[in-house]
């Protein structure tokens, strides 16, 4: 087999390392990329730490571990690796974190002999190569790859004992290392196979229960999932059972409902919130005379369940949807109120009347204004002159700056009137973007709005209009970049105009 | 001011027999939620940790039963007006580029801290060898005994017969509501004899405090924010890792001796003294000499249980600040 040549090649490597320490740079498992080679001076060190490697002294073996630790180079990591079988569980442990210290970790190395300790007696050790599962896996394509195998998933072709090892850490004694093996594959995006998902589900500890469960939700089929989880309703804590109701959204609904009509009962809050947002999301009704709608007019739901709620209502058919988010507008909390007013501005069959929009554009909470802005963008004919009068003196400058860019979706009869009232802007953010787009866009009398600015005493404005300018330099503008290089005096303008000119002289 | 300090005292005074939680909600018997006000240069989506007042802020509503909105009122500089309606100020040293305060935010802050108002700087303490980015002190809490200088300078010019003094390891805001280290019970067996003996002993940390006329006005931590922030679903947001000195037979000769590439930096201790902190990459210290002539290494564990254990420690300490900030 492949993978058992490898090993007898690292095994080949690391006998030829041992012995060869005079060597700079010791020969390596193919593959392994090596970024830290040993810097001048620090072989003397390492070697005489190989050396207390030897030593009778379990002590004296665990500080050379911990030493070896320091030097993130091949020759050290192969005198750790050796350290993983010792027999004394402290040089075990000072090897093992050693070499999965960031560092060690970031030049990558022959992972086999650490996985095997997923089977160590120690828990510490198993717990510590369960955390770093992940990394330590993921050097294995990269081995193969300069293998010449590809085409393996990561688990499928390692030896044999490794993936028994690794699939066994499932079933660990520990919690610990059992969440850590969740975790673990869910990082490398691996599937946790079907028979430990359903043991898992029930697990006696309820962090690895509330890991387990969404990737359950995902990979089983509903009535699996749905079979498995409901015999831990029982001793679902509130954060589980809240998870619960909320993955049962995604599921079949002659399953889910039963489940959820259950959940709805629940005597925490949160719980019973969190299924009726569900079962909205499955069995469209009028949200208004649920609990979880009292609860939220009165800011009673944590912000990630109102945004869910909202959320859920705002995929409702308009005829329920408009009406039950009107009264939402007024929310206190800022983001649950944006995202109200977003919704409700897309649940509208008609318009929303001037005086709401006035409103709206006074909130205190710039997410709101933005979202009316961008309404407006998409329905430009709705910019009254009144309205347009608020937006080019609203006291707020996201507004201001955000009509520029809404005005590009009108006449350009109106865009200049707009950018001409906004050059003139207090704030110098919103002045200059009205200039820079003004020349962008090749308004009327452009060229003399560019030539003013010039004249303004701020750097930042001289420049933007310099680099609008460039940004639209074709060879008929020659004549007007002279003239526009003649006006000024500031060296690195002149610099940026003089190297465009330079590169378009014409030959 | 709407918070009469001298009526607290009053109020920590007559409950004096209680228990820590219920003095409190005797203390801040409000029937409107307590805000808590965070200093934010610029916008506030952008600030370190963004999630982590809120939860704890959550979490001591929980555990001490005092209503906290967790939602944190934002200012943008010390000259603020709002700065007279909140009695307490939480700042990340990061969310603020520049320490060096306006005249106006001087006047401000130091008439707020007079009468009554007190001050968080999270990430005020950074041993010197985070200073080189303003990144490393958030991700890194080393327990150095000495502010930032620019913090020096700041508590220098706010009040001229101060400066920022460690807090002793029996100050009452290790105790006042928590008192003690949570169940070290999972953590690895060289962690937890660190941890219980010279990272936290007794459940302390390093804090330095700003004392103005024998009142405890501002304090400055390592970074405790990244031990705060849960998501919903109640996980924690970030992986901490601990950094912990250990020593084994022999080592010392061997580090004495032992080659060595990066820069050392000189740390101040809880005695005083100074640590020459050896680091080989900029920001991770691998060894260190002790002033008592003893050499140990750095060890870096990271694992679930620790990041755990972590967090709630922070946690329960972030708490403690927040009850003894109420108190005052």
């Amino acid at each position: 087999m492949k993978p058992m040549r490898l090993i007898c090649v690292l095994a080949g490597t690391f006998a030829c390392v041992l012995a060869s320490t005079h060597a700079q740079q010791p020969a390596l498992p193919p593959g392994i990329v090596i970024q830290s080679p040993v810097r001048p001076g620090e072989e003397n060190t390492i070697r005489k730490a190989l050396e207390d490697m030897r030593s009778e002294e379990a002590a004296i073996r665990v500080g050379a571990a911990m030493l070896l630790g320091k030097y993130p180079n091949p020759l050290a990591q192969q005198g750790l690796i050796q350290a993983l079988n010792d027999p004394d569980v402290r040089v075990r442990r000072a090897a093992v974190v050693s070499l999965t210290d960031r560092t060690f970790l970031q030049i990558g190395y022959d992972p086999y002999p650490v996985l095997r300790l997923l089977n160590d007696p120690d828990v510490e050790i198993r717990r510590n190569v369960s955390y770093n599962l992940s990394t330590l896996l993921s050097y294995v394509p990269r081995i193969r790859f300069n293998q010449g195998i590809t085409g393996l998933g990561i688990i499928e072709g390692l030896p044999d004992d490794i993936v028994d090892a690794v699939m066994g850490a499932f079933m660990d004694e520990d919690a610990i290392v059992r969440r850590n093996m969740i975790e673990s594959f869910e990082r490398l995006r691996q599937p946790i196979p079907e028979r430990f998902l359903l043991r898992l589900i029930n697990d006696p500890d309820s962090t690895v229960r509330i890991l387990i469960l969404p990737i359950a939700a995902s990979r089983l089929s509903t009535e699996l999932f749905v079979n498995a989880a409901s015999r831990a309703v029982e001793s679902g804590s509130p954060e589980w059972l809240q998870l619960y109701a909320r993955l049962l959204s995604d599921h079949d609904t002659s399953l889910a409902l039963p489940q959820l009509r259950e959940l709805a009962k629940s005597d925490y809050r949160e719980v019973r919130n969190e299924a009726y947002i569900s079962a909205l999301l499955i069995e469209p009704r009028d949200p208004r005379p649920l609990e979880i709608y009292q609860d939220l007019l009165q800011e009673r739901l944590d912000p990630g369940q109102g945004m869910r709620f909202i959320r859920s209502i705002s995929v409702l058919p308009s005829s329920l949807a408009e009406p039950s988010l009107r009264p939402l507008l007024t929310l206190e909390n800022p983001q649950n109120r944006s995202y109200a007013v977003k919704s409700w501005l897309r649940a509208l069959v008609g318009s929303p009347s001037e005086e709401v929009l006035f409103r709206l554009l006074q909130d205190d909470y710039s997410g709101v204004r933005t979202e009316v802005m961008d309404y407006l963008r998409r329905h430009t004919a709705q910019v009254s002159p009144r309205l347009m009068e608020e937006l080019l003196f609203s006291e707020f400058v996201d507004v201001r700056r955000d009509l520029i860019s809404l005005s590009l979706r009108l006449p350009q009869r109106e865009q200049h009137e707009i950018l001409m009232e906004l050059i003139l802007d207090q704030d110098e953010g919103v002045r200059v973007r009205a200039i820079v787009q003004f020349i962008q866009r090749q308004l009327p009398d452009w060229k003399d709005v560019a030539l003013k600015s010039l004249r303004d005493p701020s750097y930042t404005i001289q420049r933007s209009t310099i680099d609008a300018i460039l940004r639209q330099f074709s060879p008929d503008l020659r004549p007007f970049l002279e003239d526009v290089r003649a006006q000024l005096s500031e060296p690195s303008l002149i610099n940026r105009i003089d190297r465009v000119l330079n590169a378009n002289t014409p030959r | 001011m709407s918070y009469p300090s001298t009526l607290s005292f009053l109020l920590l005074a007559l409950c004096f027999s209680l228990k820590p939680a219920a003095r409190l909600q005797a203390v801040i018997a409000q029937p409107e939620a307590v805000r808590v006000l965070q200093l934010v240069e610029g916008e506030p989506l952008r600030r370190f940790f963004p999630g982590a007042l809120p939860s704890l802020l959550q979490a001591a509503s929980e555990e001490i039963g005092v209503n906290f909105s967790p939602d944190p009122v934002f200012i943008e500089r010390f000259d603020s007006p709002l700065l007279e309606q909140y009695p307490l100020l939480y700042v990340n040293y990061g969310d603020r580029r520049d320490w060096n305060l306006s005249p106006s935010e001087f006047e401000n802050l130091a008439s707020y801290l007079d009468r009554g108002g007190f001050l968080v700087i999270d990430a005020g303490i950074t041993a010197e060898f985070l200073r080189g980015n303003a990144t490393y002190g958030q991700h890194h809490s080393f327990a150095a005994w000495e502010v930032t200088p620019q913090l020096e300078d700041m508590a220098r010019r706010l009040f001229p017969e101060s400066e920022f003094q460690p807090l002793p390891r029996n100050h009452p805001i290790f105790q006042i509501f928590y008192s003690g280290l949570p169940d070290t019970g999972a953590l690895p067996e060289a962690v937890r004899e660190f941890v219980v003996n010279e990272k936290w002993p007794q459940g302390t940390y390093s804090i330095l405090g700003l004392h103005v006329e024998g009142r405890l006005v501002a304090i400055a931590t390592p970074i405790l924010a990244l031990g705060w922030g849960k998501n919903e679903t109640g996980q924690w947001t970030n992986t901490i890792g601990f950094r912990i000195r250990e020593s084994a037979e022999g080592l010392d000769e061997k580090l004495r001796e032992a080659t060595y590439s990066g820069i050392h930096y000189e740390v101040k201790r809880e005695d005083g003294r100074y640590d020459r902190v050896y680091c080989q990459p900029e920001t991770v210290p691998a060894w260190v000499e002790e002033p008592n002539g003893r050499w140990r290494v750095f060890r870096y564990y990271s694992t679930s249980e620790i990041s755990d254990y972590a967090h709630v420690f922070y946690t329960q300490l972030g708490i403690n600040i927040l009850a003894f900030a109420m108190l005052q």
